[in-house]
């Protein structure tokens, strides 16, 4: 057989939803010697190691999820979705940015209609976490920009930095995720419209909640609209937008990069 | 409601200088990273980032890698949350069997 | 934050410090606190590309220490060519860390759009060697130098091999100018799994292919009702005494090679990886006795 054909052929093994190691398909299993030890016996060595590895890579990148439905719970979901979503790229920091997805029509959560959005939290505290490392615009760093060109600033967010909403209260349920085991409490998750910043400090991420204005202002810099035209747009809306607190707020909270004009 | 050009240069400009005017002060006054943390909503201890090496050149020794024949219940914290229906009718636990395959 | 250059030490381990330990993320904090007796360090790239905290201690632990990097993701021998993009992600750390060796497996991961999570085996043909050395040659080129290839664990071998490992091996290396990483446990499991005999395995490899050796523990995995065992190369345990003879064998054949003590699940405390690496230099230093400097007498 071609090098091409096997390795496709040894993939297709290794990621049938269905094991398919104690069934290989006769042309797979003619390409091995037979010893003393089983073919299936050898080839669930590989199986295990992927589905293994990757089912704890995801529960390593979805620990709000873990702590909400359980490892099991996960671990399970987990195999159903790596499957058919095998990684793409050696770099396992940046395996599963589709479970989110996943999760939102996994039949077996339909009754935790948040799930998905605690995925999306996850994911996006993950991205904070392995962003790469770049400096923060400091207050001072403004005095060099000639008042002429204020309005054509574009406010870089920093690698780390990320925004997410959710018709769900994300910050309570982040929060009672984070208490002991023991508190009989039961929280009240009815739908309330959440804005939430991402920033990474001391290496972990931090979130905090936003302003719908804020958060939409945010958006727009993300967007890398210059200052005119973004407080233009946000004024049109929030009306009571303070731009002045804003700008000290965030740049002390390092959530910029650089300040760049035309 | 529309600003005009004007109203918009003369707001930056007042933000900007009101921005580096206090800069000195902010700056030289920032115990370091305090500031930072004003907001962050509560994390747990269980929630810190677990950046493990997920990479290595090991076999895996496990072999419980293809049981996603049975399928578990959920059974973290999420029974502590109510009220969280965007859409009703999708009841609870509909799915799964619990029953564990040997 | 950028690293400092000038605080790098010399490119490599020297003859008095011939055993490294791969730097995992449990001893963190414990290598850079205790900064234990050893030659060099050994980190996967794939597990530095980010930012943020790893890249912080890996900049720590390379004041202190002289650093290989051993990749696990180019998949030299798919008969896809090396992505570009890995290849620039590792030429970045590169840049920045300046390790004396760069590695990666002779074995297979990518196919399609998936790029399997494990080091998967090659059968050892005229066709793999054409592809492999095409992708050896691709990677040393982008990296403007010479990089080593690792003989990998198998736990299946092909019907349609033209040659046995150790000649695919040779082969391999002389083709392209690339040296060999021998990992010593790797031809101890493979010759328990593939019923051959490691010792003519070491002995018919070249030695001036040679660049670094590697020594890890495995498991043994049993079957039921049945004498028959298979290895696994889990790096979860000491490393056995078969695998410790195997070396004294191939450093007596190879000679004194920049050695590594690899360990990556069940991980105990950082003493007791320590004491494997200074288990292996005293091996070294038996046999390579040097005039007027006096062994370590920590093992």
């Amino acid at each position: 057989m071609k090098l091409n054909k096997a390795q496709k052929s040894f993939k297709d093994h290794m990621f049938s939803k269905v094991s398919m190691v104690e069934n290989p398909e006769e042309e797979f299993s003619n390409l091995f010697n037979i010893g003393k030890i089983p073919l299936d016996a050898r080839l669930k060595i590989y199986r295990n190691h992927i589905v293994t590895t990757l089912s704890n890579v995801l529960v390593m990148n979805f620990p709000l999820v873990e702590i909400l439905t359980g490892t099991n719970f996960l671990k399970t979901a987990a195999k159903l979705y790596l499957f058919d979503n095998p990684p793409t790229e050696p770099c396992l920091d940046r395996y599963g940015n589709s479970f989110p997805e996943f999760l939102a029509n996994y039949k077996y959560a339909s009754h935790l209609p948040y799930l998905s959005d605690i995925a999306r939290l996850d994911w996006k505290m993950n991205e904070t976490r392995i962003a790469k490392d770049d400096n923060s615009l400091q207050r001072s760093d403004l005095a060099e920009i000639a008042p002429e060109a204020y309005e054509t600033i574009i406010f870089k967010l920093k690698k780390s930095v990320r925004l997410i909403s959710s018709p769900f209260p994300l910050d309570k349920i982040y929060s009672l995720c984070g208490e002991k085991e023991d508190n009989e409490d039961v929280l009240d998750i009815s739908p309330e419209k959440t804005y939430i910043l991402i920033t990474r400090y001391n290496w972990e991420p931090q979130i905090r909640n936003l302003k719908e204005s804020e958060y939409n202002f945010f958006l727009l810099l993300q967007e890398e609209k210059p200052l005119g035209i973004a407080l233009e747009e946000i004024l049109k809306n929030y009306p009571e937008f303070n731009f002045v607190d804003f700008l000290q707020n965030y740049i002390e909270l390092e959530t910029f990069s650089a300040a760049i004009t035309k | 409601m529309d600003l005009s050009k004007l109203a918009i240069g003369t707001l930056i400009a007042g933000a900007m200088t009101a921005t580096i005017i206090g800069a000195s002060s902010a700056e030289a006054g920032k115990t370091k990273g305090k500031e930072k943390c004003y907001g962050v909503v509560k994390a747990g201890k269980n929630m810190c980032g677990r950046a493990d090496g997920k990479h290595s050149c090991a076999a895996a020794a496990e072999t419980d890698g293809d049981n996603q024949e049975w399928l578990y219940l959920p059974t973290g914290v999420c029974d502590k949350l109510v009220g969280g229906s965007l859409e009703s009718g999708k009841g609870g636990a509909t799915a799964a069997s619990t029953e564990k395959e040997g | 934050m950028l690293f400092n250059n000038n605080k790098l030490l010399p490119s490599g381990p020297d003859h008095l410090a011939p055993v490294g330990i791969g730097y995992r993320f449990e001893h963190h904090d414990d290598l850079l606190i205790q900064k234990p007796d050893i030659g060099w360090i050994e980190v996967h790239p794939e597990n530095y590309f980010s930012g943020g905290k790893p890249r912080h201690y890996l900049e720590k632990a390379r004041e202190l220490y002289p650093l290989s990097l051993h990749s696990i993701g180019l998949s030299l021998g798919s008969t896809e060519e090396v992505s570009n993009l890995h290849l620039q992600e590792i030429k970045e750390l590169i840049d920045i860390f300046e390790p004396f060796n760069i590695s990666d497996h002779a074995s297979w991961s990518a196919s399609g759009n998936a790029h399997l999570n494990d080091l998967m085996p090659l059968p050892y043909t005229e066709e793999t060697l054409t592809t492999i050395c095409r992708n050896i040659e691709k990677t040393q080129e982008f990296f403007g130098r010479q990089i080593l290839v690792e003989n990998p664990s198998t736990y299946i071998s092909f019907i349609e091999n033209e040659m046995n490992e150790q000649d695919f091996m040779n082969e391999m290396a002389k083709r392209t100018g690339c040296k060999i990483l021998l990992d010593i446990n790797n031809i101890y499991v493979q010759a328990h799994n593939h019923d051959n005999d490691p010792y003519k395995y070491i002995a018919a490899i070249n030695p001036n292919y040679v660049g670094e050796l590697h020594l890890a523990g495995h498991m043994e995995k049993r079957f039921e009702n049945s004498e028959q065992t298979i290895l696994i190369d889990t790096h979860g345990d000491y490393v056995c005494d078969g695998v410790w003879d195997l070396y004294a064998f191939a450093i007596s054949k190879l000679g004194s090679i920049p050695s590594l003590i690899e360990w990556d699940t069940d991980i105990p405390e950082l003493s007791v990886i320590v004491a494997e690496a200074h288990k292996a230099r005293a091996e070294i230093f038996k046999q390579f006795p040097i005039s007027g400097i006096k062994e370590s007498s920590s093992t």
